[in-house]
Formats: structure tokens, C-alpha cells, sequence
């Protein structure tokens, strides 16, 4: 039934889609809600009352200064475990990000030109690099590569578009096996 | 003309008729059009075929209900195929929602005799994204302490041995959102396989890594899901959706194609007129 009030939003705008939106919207809060006391009940309270861990108390304060930010004179205080989170976050991304993201890909680019789609991908690679040249006066091969490499981000933009067609088609083609198969049965 | 221009002004609801006609015959009565299977399912495959039993395997159930017929289609393809060779499964989710797919899916094997805590062991929901991440890998009974059910993760066999994620054969994720890189970055001290399975629209982001060679595999949406099927011989709803898939995708052609003629024949008609 609520499958059948979101998709009625196509035929227009109504109360039983909006009211499917807000039940979509509540229970997967609800859901989030659950999963995150689990976890602090789990991570944090357990360990600090029935074990004693007591050091789990600064990430509980932690978090809770991050609620901070909803009262206007202390709203600074949500600064501190801001940027905790950030810098912690970017590091143990950085860490990796140089060979994986970098060096490999790199590496990877660096291909025997014996083949059609190592052709393809060295000067692909190379095109698209000359387009990204803003910050210098392009002289005629660097335009020539910079065209190049503008047809070349159409064509993945072009992929990637049907690629994001075909995952809703698909998304579609399962929410009608729900329908038709496991509550009208008529999808053998 | 007058045609061609009305059918490029036709109300967008005869089109969703249309394409829930189209798309639930070949659900209704199918159509039997021929599945091939692509050179990724076959990589994907083949890696996963070298397991031996016994071998322990990480699966990162990273999506959620939303994106359950795109992503999971593949993963109990691949799932089903671990079972059947004795590979031990231990399953995480960085995904609130994943851990109750997750747990779907094992209870469905525990039905089927699968013992839980010897082949399989569900580590539940890990909050914290990349951060969780790099606290797992490097150390997977301090970072999960007790397991979805609630007891603690040493007490079962599986995890025995299981101290990083180095300690496992392979890790295999699946997911609607994570970028393929957060894995390969957090695990790139033990080069281990990591295979991937990703909703269709996040191919294309994936495909740099698997010609770089840091994915070991990628499975790409219903469609490799599918494939995944035949491989096993285990047809299942993947490959029951393909021939309406086929249909849905002929369908978006012919619209762009009418579209476009559409648009061109009003530009030359306004050309004509003098606007």
C-alpha cells in the first residue's frame, strides 16, 4: 500500500504520497534511532559501567559537546569535537590516499600503446589533464588535446548517464517483482 | 509534423503507463532473450571460485533497503556461492540498514543448516564510516567486541585467528553510496583481493580501479547480479528481471530518439515562422 502511495505522486501531488513520505521518512529515523542506542548502549555505557573502562568517557563527552551547538552561548563548544572528527577523518583518509589514489592510478596509465583501449586510456587520460588547463594561455596542441579531452568527459558523462538509467530501471523492475510477485502473485 | 510535435508534448503519464506495461510483461511471461555474461562477472567469479574451504572471507554489507534490488541480487549470488564451497563468511555492516540485511541472509543459511559462529558470524553495525574502518582492520575483536546477537566475538571458532583484516583471504564489499578507494586505502598494507559490488549508477567510478588491478573484481548492478547467477548455475530473480530490463532499456531509447526529433522539428518550425 505505501509502495502504491509513493508511486501515486506520479499521477500528481497528494495526501497519501505525502503521507507514505513521512512514514518512509519516521521509520527510518526510528530505525537510526534503535541502531544508535544499540551502539552507544553497546560501545560506550557497558564498557564504562560493567567494566570499567572509564576512558570511554571522553568520546561520550565528546559527543555530547556536539549537541552543544544547539544553544546559542556555549554554540563553541561544538568546535572541539568538529574538529576532531574532520581532522581525524582526513588523516586516516591521507594516510592511504597517496599510494591508492595516486601512485596505483598512476601506474596504472602507464600502459603498452599495443591495443585500442590502451590507446584510449593514455590519451584520455592525457586530454582530459589539458582541458583542466585554466591558469595559462592554451597554445594550439593544448586546445587540440583540450577538445579532445572535452568529447572524451561527454562520452563518460554519456556512460554514466546510462549507467544511472539503468539502475533506476532496474530499482523499478524489483519494486514490481514485490508487487506482482510476492503480493499479487502473478509473477511466477 | 503536427504528429511528431504532439508526440514530443505527450503528457508524461501515458509514458509511465507505457513503461509499467512493458516492463511487467516480460515479468508476466518471459521473453527467454539470451544473458551473456561480461569479462568482470567472469573476473569476480573466477577469484571467488579459487577459495578454498575453510578460507575466511570479510563482506561489508554497506547499503541500504533502498538499493536492495540493484545491490542484492548480486550479494546472495555471491553469498550462495561461498556457502557452497565451505568459505567462512564474517559479516559487517558500516550501514545501519545493512546489518538487518545481513542478518536476513544468515538466518536464511542457518535454516538450511549452515552453524552460525563455525561458517558464518555477523559483527553487526560499526558507526563511524572510513574512521570505523581503519579501526577494524587493524583490529577487528577490539573494534567489534561482541557480535550481533550479543555475545562476545571471541567465545565463537570462526573468529579465531581473525585479528586484522590481513588475516582474511578477501574482503568483498557491496554498496549504493562508499567510493571504491575507501577500501582499497585502509587496506592497502596487506594487498589483499577486495572484490566490489556496486549499484549500476557507481560503475563508472569503479572501473579505474579494477584496470588498475586494486579491485580483484566488480560486479555492476542487477545485470552483473544476473550473470553471477548463470555462473553459479543458481538462475534466480536477477536473471528473471533481465528480459524486463532489456525492454525498460529499448523503451529509454526510443524516447530520446523521439525526443530529440521532437525537439528538432519544433526549432525548425519556429525557424519557418520567423521566431
Amino acid at each position: 500500500m505505501l509502495t502504491l502511495a509513493a508511486y501515486s505522486f506520479l499521477y500528481k501531488e497528494n495526501r497519501f504520497y505525502r503521507a507514505a513520505e513521512h512514514i518512509y521518512v519516521g521509520a527510518g529515523a526510528g530505525y537510526s534511532l534503535v541502531m544508535g542506542y544499540t551502539n552507544v548502549l553497546n560501545k560506550a555505557w557497558n564498557p564504562i559501567v560493567q567494566k570499567g573502562q572509564i576512558q570511554m568517557l571522553i568520546p561520550v563527552i565528546l559527543g555530547l559537546l556536539l549537541f552543544a551547538r544547539f544553544t546559542k552561548s556555549v554554540r563553541w563548544l561544538a568546535r572541539i569535537p568538529l574538529a576532531l572528527l574532520v581532522g581525524m577523518g582526513a588523516a586516516i583518509a591521507l594516510r592511504g590516499a597517496v599510494e591508492a589514489q595516486f601512485i596505483s592510478q598512476v601506474r596504472a596509465t602507464m600502459v603498452p600503446l599495443t591495443n585500442i583501449n590502451n590507446l584510449l586510456v593514455v590519451t584520455g587520460v592525457m586530454g582530459v589533464l589539458c582541458y583542466f588547463f585554466f591558469t595559462f594561455p592554451k597554445n594550439r596542441p593544448i586546445q587540440i588535446g583540450a577538445s579532445y579531452g572535452r568529447w572524451m568527459i561527454m562520452i563518460t558523462m554519456g556512460a554514466a548517464f546510462g549507467n544511472a538509467v539503468m539502475g533506476r530501471i532496474s530499482l523499478f523492475i524489483g519494486v514490481l517483482q514485490f508487487m506482482f510477485g510476492q503480493w499479487i502473485q502473478i509473477i511466477k | 509534423m503536427d504528429t511528431i510535435l504532439k508526440l514530443g508534448r505527450i503528457d508524461r503519464r501515458v509514458l509511465y503507463i507505457l513503461m509499467v506495461v512493458l516492463l511487467l510483461w516480460p515479468l508476466i511471461k518471459p521473453l527467454g532473450l539470451p544473458v551473456s555474461v561480461s569479462s568482470w562477472t567472469r573476473q569476480a567469479y573466477g577469484k571467488i571460485d579459487g577459495l578454498k574451504a575453510g578460507d575466511r572471507v570479510i563482506i561489508d554489507f554497506n547499503y541500504p533497503a533502498a538499493g536492495m534490488a540493484d545491490v542484492h541480487p548480486q550479494t546472495a549470488a555471491i553469498f550462495n556461492h561461498l556457502m557452497k564451497k565451505n568459505v567462512r563468511v564474517v559479516a559487517i555492516a558500516f550501514v545501519d540498514q545493512g546489518a538487518t540485511i545481513a542478518d536476513n541472509l544468515i538466518r536464511s543459511w542457518e535454516a538450511q543448516g549452515k552453524k552460525y559462529g563455525e561458517d558464518f558470524i555477523h559483527l553487526g553495525y560499526l558507526a563511524g564510516g572510513e574512521t570505523a574502518m581503519a579501526a577494524f582492520v587493524r583490529d577487528i575483536p577490539k573494534a567489534v567486541p561482541t557480535d550481533y546477537r550479543g555475545k562476545p566475538v571471541s567465545s565463537w571458532p570462526i573468529m579465531e585467528g581473525l585479528k586484522t583484516a590481513g588475516d582474511a583471504q578477501m574482503l568483498m564489499y557491496f554498496t549504493t553510496s562508499l567510493l571504491p578507494e575507501t577500501w582499497i586505502r585502509q587496506t592497502s598494507q596487506w594487498k589483499m583481493p577486495i572484490i566490489g559490488g556496486v549499484i549500476t549508477v557507481m560503475g563508472p567510478q569503479g572501473e579505474p580501479f579494477l584496470q588498475s588491478g586494486q579491485l580483484a573484481g566488480l560486479l555492476v548492478g542487477m545485470r552483473c547480479g544476473a550473470e553471477y547467477e548463470i555462473m553459479s548455475k543458481a538462475p534466480g530473480p536477477a536473471v528473471a528481471a533481465m528480459d524486463a530490463q532489456s525492454i525498460g532499456h529499448l523503451l529509454i531509447i526510443v524516447f530520446i530518439i523521439f525526443g530529440n526529433i521532437a525537439y528538432f522539428a519544433e526549432r525548425q518550425g519556429r525557424k519557418r515562422s520567423g521566431l
